[in-house]
């Protein structure tokens, strides 16, 4: 009897072993991929060039140092244009420390000039915010992988790509939450 | 609803950028390419990550019935419906044997066994009525033959799901309206991801084109019509790649979403969430299906690796465990133990116990290891399913014979061990009829510290009470033959006793378990039932030989019953289709219970019949 109790034990502190005592003490995580595989991977924002509202070149690693939103829309987007105020608010709540770049896939030049005449955004003129025509999609699409507009992505002060708001379906303190974190 | 995206598929088949391009490239030759580093190329499926040999054996065991048909790997026949759907749609992969079954899909009955995907698509669409009459009525209750006829449009929806995953980097063969043959003046190499730069434009067009001239076609320009039909081909595109989600090669790092997930192509490019690094491996993706539609081998290998160095540099996949699935898949480790195990059976009878030792030992070394393989593939706990406990069982069995052997160099329970998981070991492929598919478990089993006390100490349990009923057979047959006792009472009371402690302690854990996951200790659960009906016969059996109503002959013959008590209550309730254990059902297990319990019932009444006869000659003949 003594001899199965032992065995006993022993079996039941291999059950114990293969999967960590702490599990006893928490409960079951959600069945999730994760094939011990780290969490996720933090991805350096590749670094593209673009030519802002005012016809000047700029390059992304020009904002280091500072957190970036970066915006793909277009002008015949109705999300895009629901969302839009939402950033420019951000971007004017903290100017020092935000930069908003909006990358816009309008399918001219033009097309967004005259989307930007006929509204009346708020901030549209502030510093830190830049805008800009991607032609033929070089950026968003074939750079960013981004087809579906309107998607946001926000970038910590070290130039790492952190998260992405996918569709506007969010709110001026969602965005500003993510921020926050950075 | 997979009915109806397999409709959808047909529907759309003709938008196939490879049926549009087919004429552009040569026929391949499958054999020509190395498939050793794609094949390791990690995919989420069915809940973990694996090689994609793995995903390709698993899914075209789905579509065509073997995992290597027409004599080339899977792996093979992966990347060729990834790469050039045109020529997979015209394979003749699909084995459709059954008269009746063809006679249904309006098939010749006396025709070939073999079809392609361009030869059974009529015939699918012909009986979509009939299948879609099927698909409503629970698995449980198709019969055999309408079963085989819902495998097939499975197995068709499948590889058009595959077949499409990559539609949007293949080269289309589409006649631009001139306006757009500017930006594109290599006309042939034309993928959807750049078409769907014209979108925003192109729908402008329409809506124009529409507004003035109405939605007749025939009231257009050519040009007109070149517009319009272009925008219908990247629609038709776009519509049939949003259902497309089985080929999940894509990981995505953000961090608003937790930990990393994984979509598949079309996904990423349709719901958002796509980034730098993605388009990066899709790249790479695109150059392996232009150089394997090239047949251009240097290319082809200079893709992958590329492939596979982002991926090690990314920590997608741990490459250790990837070789270990491949070794595990390859080697068919289960069959050679079990082989092994019968040739110590031999050995054993022929008096060859050294040799019988030996054998012993080589199988459960290659069984047991490919037990702690099993544990490092799927990062978890050995017996979480039906066919993993068949396997924890059978092991059970032979190491309590050679404890026995090698603790106190007692032979008797070799016999018995090894037959036992000899058998329980040819029973296992029958459990899965489509194959080692590595699953994960679902999460109420995914639950940690008792899954492992709990289902172990129960399987443990098991195996013990198969060892005591292959004893008590043993037994029995040597007291038939009259021959020499080797095994005694007091050994099958020891070993009864130990199934009834690993039982016992086993359901008192699983009601623990139970407690913990449901909020109860005790449901009068089928599964919870039939545990307790192998504690309450073991106890009966030595509660009878105690009292004097079990002896000699009778109480082996109770004990040889525990193999159909243990049946009962390991596969028996599966069949009930009732009760929470229903992760573990089985279906089609019905019969062969039945012919088993029969069988067993027989032999055992023979074994007591000759038994009685034995003693009834030797009285006469004193």
């Amino acid at each position: 009897m003594l001899r199965n109790l032992i065995i006993l034990v022993i079996i039941s502190l291999a059950g114990w072993g293969l999967t960590g005592a702490d599990a006893l003490f928490t409960p079951a995580p959600p069945a999730r991929i994760t094939d011990n595989t780290p969490s996720v991977t933090l991805n350096a924002l590749p670094d593209f060039a673009f030519t802002d509202q005012n016809g000047t070149t700029r390059r992304a690693s020009d904002f280091k140092g500072r957190i970036i939103i970066l915006n793909f829309w277009a002008s015949w987007c109705a999300p895009c244009v629901k969302e839009f105020p939402l950033l420019l608010q951000a971007a004017a709540d903290v100017p020092d420390e935000i930069i908003l770049i909006a990358l816009s896939s309008d399918t001219n030049e033009a097309a967004m000039n005259e989307f930007f005449k006929r509204q009346n955004f708020k901030n549209i003129d502030a510093k830190n915010v830049f805008i800009a025509f991607d032609e033929n999609g070089k950026i968003t699409r074939e750079q960013f992988q981004t087809y579906r507009l309107p998607e946001t992505i926000i970038i910590d002060k070290d130039g790492n790509m952190r998260d992405k708001l996918v569709g506007a379906n969010w709110t001026a303190d969602d965005l500003a939450g993510l921020i926050n974190r950075y | 609803m997979r009915f109806f995206l397999f409709l959808m598929f047909l529907f759309f088949y003709a938008a196939l950028p490879a049926h549009a391009g087919e004429a552009n490239i040569k026929n391949i030759e499958l054999e020509a390419f190395d498939y050793q580093k794609f094949s390791q190329i990690p995919i989420a499926h069915e809940g973990r990550i694996r090689p994609l040999d793995s995903f390709a054996q698993s899914q075209f065991r789905l579509i065509t019935g073997s995992h290597n048909p027409g004599g080339k790997p899977a792996i093979a026949w992966l990347a060729l419906a990834l790469f050039d759907p045109g020529q997979i749609a015209q394979e003749k992969i699909f084995l459709i044997k059954d008269k009746r079954i063809k006679h249904q899909m309006g098939l010749p009955e006396d025709g070939p066994d073999y079809y392609s995907l361009q030869d059974i698509k009529a015939p699918l669409e012909k009986g979509r009525k009939s299948a879609a009459a099927l698909f409503e009525i629970p698995a449980a209750k198709l019969t055999a033959e309408q079963k085989k006829f819902l495998d097939i449009y499975n197995g068709a929806e499948i590889l058009m799901q595959i077949m499409r995953s990559f539609s949007m980097l293949l080269p289309l063969d589409v006649d631009l309206p001139d306006i757009y043959k500017q930006k594109f003046p290599d006309n042939a190499d034309i993928d959807f991801r750049e078409l769907y730069n014209l979108d925003a434009d192109l729908n402008a067009r329409i809506q124009s084109i529409v507004t003035a001239k109405g939605d007749d076609p025939k009231n257009y320009s050519a040009q007109e019509q070149k517009i319009a039909y272009l925008g219908f081909q990247i629609n038709v595109l776009r519509e049939a790649g949003a259902k497309n989600s089985i080929f999940k090669i894509m990981p995505l790092d953000w961090q608003n979403t937790g930990m990393r997930q994984w979509d598949a192509p079309w996904q990423i490019l349709l719901q958002g969430g796509g980034s730098p690094r993605n388009a990066q491996y899709l790249n790479q993706w695109q150059k392996m299906a232009l150089s394997f539609r090239a047949g251009d081998m240097q290319g082809w290998d200079l893709a992958i690796s590329g492939f596979q160095d982002m991926a090690l540099e990314d920590h997608l996949y741990a490459p250790w465990r990837f070789s270990l699935e491949r070794l595990y898949l390859t080697f068919q480790p289960y069959l050679i133990a079990s082989l092994l195990y019968l040739g110590a059976c031999g050995a054993f009878i022929i008096r060859w116990n050294k040799a019988s030792l030996a054998l012993t030992i080589s199988g459960a070394a290659i069984h047991s290891s490919a037990i702690i393989a099993r544990i490092l593939i799927l990062d978890r706990p050995p017996v979480g399913t039906l066919y993993e406990s068949v396997l924890f069982v059978a092991l059970i069995c032979v190491v309590g014979g050679l404890i026995m052997k090698i603790r106190r160099g007692d032979n008797t329970l070799m016999l018995p061990g090894n037959l036992g998981a000899a058998l329980l070991l040819m029973l296992a492929p029958l459990i899965l009829p489509q194959g080692e598919s590595l699953e994960i478990l679902s999460a109420v089993l995914n639950t940690s510290f008792w899954l492992s006390t709990h289902v172990i100490i129960i399987t443990a349990g098991y195996g013990f009470s198969i060892l005591t009923a292959m004893a008590a057979h043993y037994m029995l047959w040597q007291q038939a033959r009259c021959a020499e006792q080797k095994i005694s009472y007091a050994l099958l009371s020891s070993l009864s006793m130990l199934a009834l402690l690993f039982t016992c302690v086993g359901t008192v854990l699983g009601g623990i378990w139970a407690d913990q996951s449901w909020g109860r200790f005790w449901g009068w659960d089928p599964k919870e039932n039939g545990a307790l009906l192998i504690v309450l016969w073991l106890i009966w059996v030595q509660h009878g030989r105690m009292s004097g109503l079990l002896q000699g002959p009778l109480y082996a013959a109770s004990l040889s019953c525990l193999n159909v008590i243990v049946a009962l209550a390991w596969f028996g309730v599966n069949l009930l289709n009732v009760g929470l254990h229903s992760y573990g059902f089985t279906s089609g297990l019905a019969t062969g219970l039945g012919i088993f319990c029969a069988a067993e019932i027989s032999i055992l009444l023979t074994l007591l019949f000759l038994i009685k006869r034995g003693a009834g000659d030797k009285t006469h003949a004193a």
